[in-house]
């Protein structure tokens, strides 16, 4: 019970001082302050990604049959989906928590490794307590990056950290041991999963980057705004992207014409 | 209501009826044509086996131009450092943020598997058309891709300046990326020319 009180204490202070400093000029919110210390765990995680995660991503990509690789998937999809269901009733979203809620009982008879609604369009969103947070209009807050687990926030932390209470295999594995030794495995699965199934996509947004760790932090903080959303950008604001930077964007060379001549020839 | 009424009641629901198809036709689907064409072109060119090295950055190249406002798209992304820029700065910064661009997206060609594009719908944002679209994976089909397209109109032309994959726009990932390059760097310009020149060679070793 104590760690709960913890948590919620963490939430309260962090609804508290929410209201990050916005950039006063452009971007969206990228409030970073401990960005060098962040950027010591990105470079440890990068290293380890190179040494251990991408090649045995590799093999289990190259290695392991698809459909092995696909009821691996599943599993831990089918593993997730309580967690979807509890934070989709948080969040009011009673038909995300019926569709997870009918996944996890199908797909329970054959202990989750078989999608039987893929392709059948019974899909759910994944939903986690860092969204449920966000819904209810908690802000990001400072932007940190965690050593293994990799990019989060404020918000996304401690969302972790509840979503562990809404796990029932939390309850059912008793023993630190035990538990420990599941969700390293858990987790490890999850990433060499991840890492394999995006493959080249992450390989190649690597070695296109000139600065890695902003462009994730950028990636990572307007994906988030996405999922929280649902998808939807916020009412009043037309930018898929829910931000209003492009509203506000004119071209210098240009004020007042969308399109007019190239700027490298009016100078 | 009275016969008169009546008539210019049946009148007005005449004239809507008549223009307003024709005014919900004109650019919002007008957009959605151009996306999707776009999107059977891009499709050609990536399954073209034929079409390889130079001559397949070429040609994307000259679809990037004609589709995207690169100057806008370049503009936006270097954000409030295009003002301090020099002309012969903002030249190389055009020229070499173009040339990545090719090289990202060619080099990405040969993981096509098979994937389809169909445009879903639009709407109007402010001065922009939004066009969604979504690239679906027959292997997949639960995990189809949502792409949105923002698109600016010039007499009747549209032209691409912001692409949003899942969300995450590129115009404001390649933003945020460029001004920390250049913030950490002390506000140097240059500091971010150099670093764009040293990826886009390792970019030519991967083509």
């Amino acid at each position: 019970m104590h760690r709960a009180a913890g948590v919620f204490l963490v939430l309260f202070l962090l609804a508290g001082c929410a209201s990050a400093p916005e950039e006063a000029a452009e971007g969206p919110q990228i409030y970073d302050p401990i960005e060098p210390v962040n950027r010591v765990f990105f470079a440890m995680n990068d290293a380890v990604d190179t040494m251990v995660l991408r090649p045995t991503a590799f093999v289990y990509k190259t290695a392991v049959p698809n459909p092995i690789q696909d009821m691996v998937r599943n599993f831990l999809q089918w593993l997730r989906s309580p967690v979807v269901i509890a934070n989709s009733l948080l969040q009011g979203d009673t038909d995300n928590a019926g569709s997870a809620t009918r996944q996890f009982f199908v797909n329970g008879v054959t202990a989750g490794l078989i999608d039987w609604g893929n392709g059948l369009g019974w899909g759910y969103r994944e939903e986690d307590f860092g969204q449920t947070l966000g819904v209810h209009g908690v802000d990001g807050g400072p932007y940190l990056v965690i050593p293994i687990i990799g990019p989060s926030n404020g918000r996304d932390l401690v969302g972790r950290v509840v979503d562990i209470f809404f796990d029932p295999l939390t309850y059912i594995v008793t023993g630190p041991g035990a538990r420990n030794a599941i969700t390293i495995a858990r987790g490890t699965g999850e990433a060499v999963d991840f890492r394999a199934r995006n493959y080249d996509a992450i390989n190649d947004l690597k070695a296109s980057s000139v600065d890695y760790y902003a462009r994730l932090r950028s990636i990572y903080l307007q994906r988030r705004d996405a999922e929280i959303s649902n998808g939807q950008p916020p009412k009043g604001v037309q930018a898929a992207d829910g931000s209003r930077e492009f509203d506000k964007f004119e071209p210098s060379d240009r004020p007042r014409s969308v399109t007019g001549e190239l700027p490298a020839n009016t100078n | 209501m009275t016969v008169l009424q009546r008539a210019i009641f049946g009148l007005l629901v005449c004239i809507s009826l008549a223009t307003y198809p024709a005014l919900a036709d004109s650019k919002g689907e007008n957009a959605e044509k151009f996306v999707a064409k776009l999107g059977e072109t891009a499709l050609e060119m990536v399954t073209n086996k034929e079409l390889v090295g130079d001559a397949r950055r070429e040609s994307f190249r000259k679809l990037l131009q004609a589709n995207f406002d690169m100057p806008w798209i370049g503009q936006f992304v270097l954000g409030k450092h295009w003002r301090r820029a020099s002309p012969d700065q903002r030249e190389t910064y055009l020229k070499l943020f173009e040339e990545s661009i090719v090289f990202t997206y060619t080099n990405r060609f040969d993981e096509y598997s098979g994937q389809t594009f169909e445009v879903t719908g639009n709407t109007e944002a402010d001065r922009f058309t939004m066009v969604k679209s979504r690239i679906v994976n027959p292997a997949n089909p639960e995990g189809s891709v949502l792409v949105d397209w923002r698109l600016i109109e010039d007499s009747g032309d549209f032209k691409i300046v912001d692409v949003v994959i899942e969300g995450i726009s590129m115009g404001i990932t390649q933003r945020n990326e460029y001004s920390a390059v250049i913030d950490s760097n002390g506000g140097k310009i240059d500091s971010l020319l150099v670093k764009m020149e040293e990826i886009l060679e390792n970019l030519r070793k991967r083509a």
